[in-house]
């Protein structure tokens, strides 16, 4: 429930944050509620496109410590108030959003680098420090976590650990859950914890990966500890392209079947390929671009390269080589610029998910007939970019180049297109998300994803935030 | 509005994350309204009608230090410092700006400099009846911040004209270049300042306009020509040019140095904005006993404290220190004993927020 600025409330729980974090680290000015009104949600920003009313906070705070983040957290618990976790506020799925108002709690100056071990290769960091910021500062000692998303100059390490994120070398080395040791969580109530210090053990479930993934529903992230590696000797792309996409489907799951271990696949359907890759590539071809890459020992390198290489053959292919690979690699931030990304006046989803390759092109086209069927005026998209022994994900999207001018037939027709597209997907064995997470975007399908388990997250939330202040409403979750 | 001009930038900053990693107000503070989309997204909803300027925005449009980082990151080459400057013009053409801001446009006015120090007293501090000629083939222009904050770099400066044994002269009535009221959105003002320099300047016939400030460089390299100011057939170098040249011309022997080493901090103008990465470098590399050691974030990805136009420090001081300290520490981890610079704006405002070791010293103080 927002807090009304002319309350005596208002006042004091100024006056509590202020006591807690520094008065110079709490915020109710206009600036600030603009700026954490709108996240990268379309509709967020079409809400602020047409000048609707958007979600905002009563008071921003920035904690410097996690025991100022405990303080802020007894304070919201106290006077059950929302308290909403923003890290780099990049995401897609407003999952940063404020919905209900109350305090929001920006993690940024949670940034240092506490402990890179050398010997252990892990890195120890608090969870608000820019992930790009963290990679470079690896980097300088010769390391890298490797996880290398669009978003690594946007985004927080916490935001990545909050919607288990992912990055273009997932393939090799996996997403942020697979990456994290260990974290320390600040509860509702203000308590300080620290999950085991190592991932792989038998003392009981695991809640690092409880923590992971809850959106900030559960706890405040505060720190982590993640695996480093040594930057590789070498890091060779080669691209190719198929006369579509099956073919090229064939070529990249023959090389995961194959337990090759490529850090890089990405495979862009026909349409993608018409139209991404030759406007940023410059790459202009009628078919499937697959590209993918190994890095590590130069050896190794080279002989997975030709191992893989002599799988792609056996599809009919046109091979592109080394250039139009490098050429991805080092243009592969390009994409999500403005001059080059989907944005308003269009409509656009990402409709990621993952599935096993037995199920994966059904998705594929499942998917792409929702869109076709039932709505003329979209059109869909796709690559399928973080690829597992078992399966790969799969980046699909909508567009429409003119949505309704009212928002609320513009919000209407969006969800309805999220939705019966996410069912197609369902249906076909796929899941809601792969690596964006579920926010206030898709919360209302979590229920059809996980059916009767369902309670068991909604009672894991009720145990650990009675009061309902962390993040309501988000990931299927009561609101407030 | 003139933001209106910048729409397109408004339009794709506004809900773009890209450069928030590099911006160095937001990175120093953290706070979302700081970054390029922050602003753009006031803007937007100002341009839309849906807000009117407030002091909290106000405020905000007067944080961003202009270093231009984000539009040297920018892939899409949007022109964020250009939108923020329309909406600086925007709120002075209403009227409201910050009491501060005024101040120091009051101070330009009445006195040529931004800190309201009389002008008489602006070259106080050299031996300056020996310094004026009617006319001159090099006309050395001192600039604000070094008359009257740093005269030292004026004073090292001159020396090097003596030693190179160059005919010079400097203006008795020099006054402020006008950028920095352009800067804070006051630019007839700025138009009317630059065009009386600009009179004077031609009066001494020049061949060569030479200055130790980077923001009277980029004046009279970029802001007099876009406002139609004439000072076609005068070379206008910056001091790092004009020594760079005289060691090629073997004019000048340089000084010798205990051996130590040295980083330096590129800047806004002679780096992003007109390229001058190498000169500098070379200088510093022909000094004996001097080695250069390169911080991470050098060349077009330098960080900043505020340079733009000398005046941000006066606008936010506490910010202005926060970013110098950050590029202290950035220095530190170089290793080196002193920090050059070649802005004595940025100079200022390292010394006063200098916890450090290091020795913060102007490029033409090591020549």
């Amino acid at each position: 429930m927002p807090v009304a600025t002319d309350s005596y409330l208002h006042e004091m729980v100024y006056s509590e944050l202020a006591d807690a974090v520094g008065a110079e680290h709490v915020s109710t000015s206009r600036s600030d509620k603009i700026a954490y009104s709108c996240d990268y949600y379309w509709i967020a920003e079409m809400w602020v496109d047409r000048g609707c009313k958007s979600p905002a906070p009563d008071f921003v705070v920035h904690p410097g410590t996690a025991e100022e983040v405990a303080r802020v957290c007894r304070i919201a618990n106290t006077h059950r108030i929302p308290l909403t976790t923003w890290g780099g506020g990049s995401g897609s799925q407003g999952g940063a959003l404020p919905m209900y108002g109350g305090i929001l709690l920006d993690t940024k100056r949670l940034n240092r680098v506490i402990e890179i071990d050398t010997q252990s290769l892990t890195v120890t960091a608090e969870t608000g420090i820019i992930m790009q910021h963290l990679q470079w500062a690896l980097e300088k000692q010769g390391y890298s976590t490797m996880h290398e998303p669009a978003s690594i100059g946007c985004a927080t390490l916490g935001g990545f650990l909050a919607h288990r994120g992912t990055g273009v070398l997932s393939t090799k080395y996996g997403k942020i859950e697979d990456m994290t040791m260990s974290l320390e969580v600040v509860l509702p109530d203000g308590q300080i914890i620290n999950t085991l210090p190592v991932p792989r053990h038998a003392s009981g479930p695991d809640l690092t990966q409880l923590f992971i993934g809850s959106e900030g529903t559960l706890g405040v992230m505060t720190k982590a500890t993640l695996k480093i590696h040594p930057i590789p000797e070498t890091r060779q792309f080669h691209a190719f392209v198929f006369e579509n996409m099956h073919a090229a489907m064939e070529a990249g799951r023959g090389i995961m079947a194959s337990r090759l271990r490529p850090a890089v696949i990405r495979l862009y359907d026909e349409a993608e390929t018409r139209r991404l890759i030759k406007r940023v590539l410059g790459v202009n071809r009628e078919g499937a671009y697959l590209v993918f890459g190994f890095d590590g020992d130069r050896d190794m390198v080279e002989l997975e390269m030709r191992k893989a290489l002599e799988i792609c053959r056996r599809q009919k292919h046109e091979d592109l080589g080394p250039g139009p690979g490098e050429s991805w690699w080092e243009h592969r931030y390009d994409f999500f610029f403005p001059n080059h990304m989907f944005r308003l006046p269009q409509a656009f989803g990402t409709l990621d998910t993952v599935a096993t390759f037995a199920n994966i092109e059904n998705v594929y086209w499942a998917m792409k007939r929702a869109v076709e069927e039932n709505f003329p005026m979209a059109r869909y998209i796709g690559h399928f970019s973080h690829w597992y022994e078992w399966g790969c994900m799969l980046y699909a999207r909508f567009i429409v180049e003119e949505p309704p001018q009212d928002p609320h037939e513009a919000a209407q027709l969006y969800n309805r297109i999220w939705d019966m597209c996410l069912r197609a997907a369902i249906d076909n064995g796929g899941v809601l998300n792969e690596h964006h997470g579920i926010g206030l975007k898709l919360g209302r399908l979590m229920k059809e994803l996980y059916g009767p388990a369902f309670r068991v997250l909604e009672d894991i939330k009720a145990v650990l935030d009675p009061n309902n202040i962390l993040n309501p409403g988000k990931m299927g979750l009561s609101g407030f | 509005m003139q933001i209106e001009q910048h729409f397109e930038t408004i339009d794709a900053c506004r809900f773009c994350f890209m450069c928030r990693h590099v911006c160095t107000v937001g990175v120093v503070d953290s706070k979302e309204s700081d970054i390029p989309r922050g602003k753009a997204l006031i803007l937007f909803k100002t341009l839309r009608g849906h807000i009117d300027y407030n002091a909290d925005t106000i405020e905000t449009l007067y944080r961003c230090c202009l270093c231009g980082l984000c539009e040297t990151w920018c892939v899409g080459k949007y022109t964020p410092r250009a939108a923020v400057l329309a909406a600086r013009a925007d709120i002075v053409a209403e009227g409201k700006e910050p009491e501060r801001v005024r101040q120091i446009k009051d101070n330009l006015l009445r006195t040529g400099n931004p800190f309201g120090l009389p002008a008489e007293e602006r070259f106080q501090a050299l031996d300056a009846e020996n310094l004026f000629r009617p006319k001159a083939d090099v006309l050395y222009y001192v600039g604000c911040d070094t008359a009257y904050r740093q005269p030292q770099i004026a004073r090292a400066f001159l020396d090097i004209l003596a030693r190179s044994k160059t005919a010079f002269t400097l203006l008795r009535d020099e006054r402020s270049t006008g950028k920095p009221l352009a800067l804070l959105g006051y630019q007839k003002e700025a138009h009317a300042m630059a065009a009386d320099l600009a009179e004077q300047i031609r009066a001494v016939q020049p061949k060569v306009l030479v200055t130790t400030c980077p923001s009277a460089f980029d004046a009279f390299r970029t802001n007099f020509p876009a406002m139609g100011l004439d000072l076609s057939g005068i070379e206008v170098l910056h001091a790092v040019q004009y020594i760079d040249r005289l060691l090629t011309e073997g004019r000048l022997t340089l000084r010798e140095h205990a051996p130590a080493a040295v980083t330096f901090l590129d800047g806004t103008y002679l780096g992003r904005t007109h390229g001058l990465y190498d000169e500098p470098r070379r200088i510093l590399g022909q000094i004996p006993g001097l080695t250069l050691r390169e911080m991470t974030w050098n060349r077009n990805l330098a960080y900043s404290c505020g340079e733009a136009g000398g005046v941000f420090s006066l606008v936010q001081p506490a910010l202005s220190r926060k970013m110098a300290a950050r590029v202290l520490a950035e220095a530190t981890k170089t290793g080196g004993a002193t920090l050059v610079t070649t802005c004595p704006a940025t100079f200022s405002i390292l010394q006063q927020a200098n916890h450090t070791e290091l020795a913060v010293k102007d490029i033409v103080e090591m020549v």
